[in-house]
């Protein structure tokens, strides 16, 4: 009797433990995802491009709006230049794009060289825009202790659409799932990191309000910071449609 | 140096200011201290949503013409002007309004050049104009009334599907490209259903193409005759005068693409060619821009793959306007004429009764004929997105007959450019050429372009144009007035 008691109340215990031990690389990224989820997102940027001596500021607004696992996006610079972009990202497909020039015309433009600078900053093309959970693997590699806090270590490698990095090393915040630093790497070397910083909660989302792109060898760094954002508000289908662009 | 070259030389250098007070540190303070306004409705509004936008720019733009001689002393200011574009925009809930206004100024200076009005340079007054001004309201269904650009086709340099926008061919090719094109008076209609949209415009009066003026006026030449241009006028105002299309389109998998329909006023600068004159002295051909109703189908797609994109169009209409050719035999047999009777004052029509009747054959009046013209264009984007190569062909012709009519002015062009970016995209440059081989009269241009951009929202552009003529329509009239340009823009956010 009592080694049946002690059976039950162990088997119980573990059953308790058991979301703790059994989480995936692919299970903590869900939990992620689910805290940073949006319908709509309205926001203004600023995206500051350090290179040497060479600093450029660039101002732009965006617009994104999900369906289902699709998301549009329309994108505004204010500052230095007046150009836009729509952008249609499809899981496990290159994103469509549109670019309005400032005489009014939408020309199509080349989805691909996903590997090239965005705007001449450190992000890519692939950077930018959502990333669908489903066009990666994900591999817990274990914890790590970082700055005194404890985190996931997450190999990613994406298996659809265009593949820029070979593999990239997440970490996530063990105690709220916010992912803190990605190492990207390209042809076996570790070429960038991105940073997320100043998380605030708004509108019960966590936001991380600055971005930091920085390369490994430490020439040069690209920040994004997010001055205003609003989320679940009405965004009008027809401004995300190539028609109504 | 102008007052306008002063500020924008001023705006180059403060402006970095700006940069330094937004800097790394700012940001951070701004983020940390923004956290509980953030949900207010106020600083939620990103520029998308603003209800009220000003921007525009201030510009000097100055060309200089190339003598044939090569002396310095022979270089002729063709434009010194002063711009500035002020773009207002407004939309609270469904209902939106635009206005984009231009003002041009010219400095005053004095001379007697030929060609030139009061102040010297060619054919400049300070104005101001309106690109577009309209009202409209709706989302999935909108409604727009007023000046409007259309900017329909996919085409890049070239638009046979454009039937809609005034072209704006004052300064031919050295026309900014964002400028090529001005608003029309239109009532519009654009209904969005899911991806693709219906749209339907109705244009009350023409506007014709604005043709070369000044400096740029085109100089055809003519055996033994001088040869003058009549500036265009529209059509008149009224109903039967009016332009409508309608077009549909979208975009399905990696395609877009849109067929449409127009009928009204072609847009294409056509020239009518009447000889005219009393006397042998008085021996003219007049050239009158030459309108008439046209109704065309067309089609355009653009699309991409990988680093290509690629575009074209094609529009076919079942009347176009077809203007005969001004045959140098019927112009050898009127100076013939002539010659033989210098003194002799009869009027051109007398002359040509005459000659027909002794069995010489002349053109008639404008006909309709079936014609077709199309756009092919493709890209490569190299060196990431910062370089690109662009090739475009334009071509049309008269499915019946062809031979015995004048082309369009923009006609059988292949155009070729090249253009990157380097230095942290601040240092720009392109170069290309536009050649017309026409079987036996081929023409030519080349030009070039470097840039400066200061990342403040100053630029600077330097550029120039040549042009080799060979007896073709457009870049005969053009080859000597080869020349370079200067331009600085501030943009104003």
């Amino acid at each position: 009797m009592k080694k049946s008691i002690l059976l039950i109340t162990f088997t119980i215990l573990s059953i308790a433990a058991l979301p703790a031990f059994s989480l995936t690389g692919r299970g903590i990224m869900k939990k992620n995802k689910r805290l940073t989820e949006a319908s709509t997102c309205t926001q203004s940027n600023v995206l500051l491009i350090m290179k040497g001596n060479f600093k450029e500021k660039k101002e732009y607004s965006a617009v994104s709006k999900k369906y289902g696992s699709r998301t549009r996006t329309r994108i505004n610079f204010t500052f230095p230049s007046r150009i836009g972009f729509l952008v249609w990202d499809m899981p496990g497909r290159d994103s469509r794009q549109w670019l309005k020039l400032t005489s009014g015309r939408v020309r199509k433009i080349s989805s691909s060289d996903k590997d090239n600078p965005w705007m001449n900053s450190h992000f890519y093309n692939q950077d930018i825009g959502s990333r669908d959970i489903d066009d990666f693997t994900y591999s817990l590699l274990g914890e790590k202790m970082y700055e005194g806090k404890k985190y996931f270590q997450i190999k990613s490698v994406k298996i659809k659409g265009t593949r820029v990095y070979d593999k990239s090393i997440i970490l996530v915040d063990k105690q709220n799932f916010l992912i803190h630093r990605i190492k990207f790497f390209e042809k076996g070397r570790h070429t960038k990191t991105l940073t997320l910083e100043k998380y605030q909660k708004i509108q019960g989302i966590w936001t991380p309000r600055k971005a930091v792109m920085s390369r490994s060898d430490g020439r040069g760094r690209s920040i994004m910071y997010t001055k205003t954002i609003r989320y679940r508000s009405p965004v009008a289908d027809s401004s995300l449609k190539l028609e109504g662009f | 140096m102008t007052p306008t070259a002063i500020l924008l030389l001023w705006a180059a250098f403060i402006s970095p200011v700006t940069l330094k007070a937004e800097s790394e540190a700012d940001l951070d303070r701004l983020i940390s201290e923004n956290n509980t306004s953030l949900t207010s409705e106020k600083t939620g509004d990103t520029d998308l949503l603003k209800k009220f936008k000003i921007f525009g720019f201030v510009e000097t733009s100055n060309h200089f013409s190339i003598p044939a001689t090569g002396s310095i002393n022979d270089y002729k200011i063709i434009k010194a002007e002063a711009r500035g574009q002020l773009d207002l925009q407004y939309r609270t809930g469904s209902f939106f309004t635009r206005a984009t206004l231009d003002a041009y100024f010219y400095p005053e200076t004095t001379g007697s050049d030929d060609n030139s009005n009061s102040s010297g340079v060619y054919h400049q007054v300070g104005r101001l104009e309106a690109r577009e001004v309209y009202a409209g309201f709706g989302k999935n269904l909108q409604f727009k009334i007023g000046k409007q650009l259309f900017t329909w086709g996919s085409a890049d340099a070239f638009n046979v599907t454009n039937y809609l926008d005034q072209p704006d061919l004052r300064e031919l090719f050295l026309r900014d490209r964002d400028d090529k094109n001005r608003g029309v008076l239109a009532l519009s209609i654009k209904y969005l259903i899911g991806d693709y949209a219906l749209e339907a415009a109705f244009l009350p009066i023409h506007s014709p193409a604005q043709a070369p003026l000044g400096f740029w006026e085109l100089s055809p030449s003519a055996p033994a005759f001088n040869v003058e241009i009549n500036h265009p006028s529209s059509a008149a105002a009224s109903l039967k005068n009016s332009a409508a299309s309608v077009r549909f389109g979208g975009t399905a998998g990696f395609i877009d693409f849109h067929a449409s329909y127009f009928t009204g006023y072609n847009h294409d600068l056509m020239y009518e060619s009447a000889i005219s004159g009393t006397s042998f002295s008085e021996r003219l051909i007049e050239l009158t821009p030459y309108f008439d109703r046209r109704h065309t189908f067309g089609i355009d797609l653009a699309g991409s793959l990988n680093s290509f994109s690629f575009r074209g169009e094609v529009a076919f209409s079942l009347n176009m306007p077809a203007l005969y050719k001004q045959d140098e035999t019927t112009l050898a047999q009127i100076y013939q004429y002539w010659e033989l009777a210098p003194n002799q004052s009869k009027d051109i029509d007398t002359i040509m009764t005459e000659l027909a009747g002794g069995g010489a054959v002349f053109p008639s009046g404008p006909e309709k004929e079936k014609h077709i013209s199309y756009v092919v264009g493709a890209d490569y984007n190299f060196r990431g997105s910062n370089g690109l190569i662009l090739i475009e062909w334009i071509q049309g012709y008269y499915l019946d007959h062809g031979n015995r009519y004048d082309s369009p002015l923009f006609d059988s062009i292949l155009l070729v450019r090249i253009e990157d970016k380097f230095f942290n995209e601040q240092f720009s440059a392109e170069a290309g050429t536009m050649i017309r081989p026409i079987q036996k009269k081929p023409g030519a241009s080349a030009f070039c372009e470097a840039g400066w951009d200061f990342k403040n929202g100053f630029t600077l552009n330097l550029g120039g144009y040549i042009f080799f003529g060979n007896g073709d329509e457009l870049f005969e009239s053009l080859k000597d007035k080869d020349m370079l340009y200067f331009k600085a823009r501030y943009l104003i956010n």
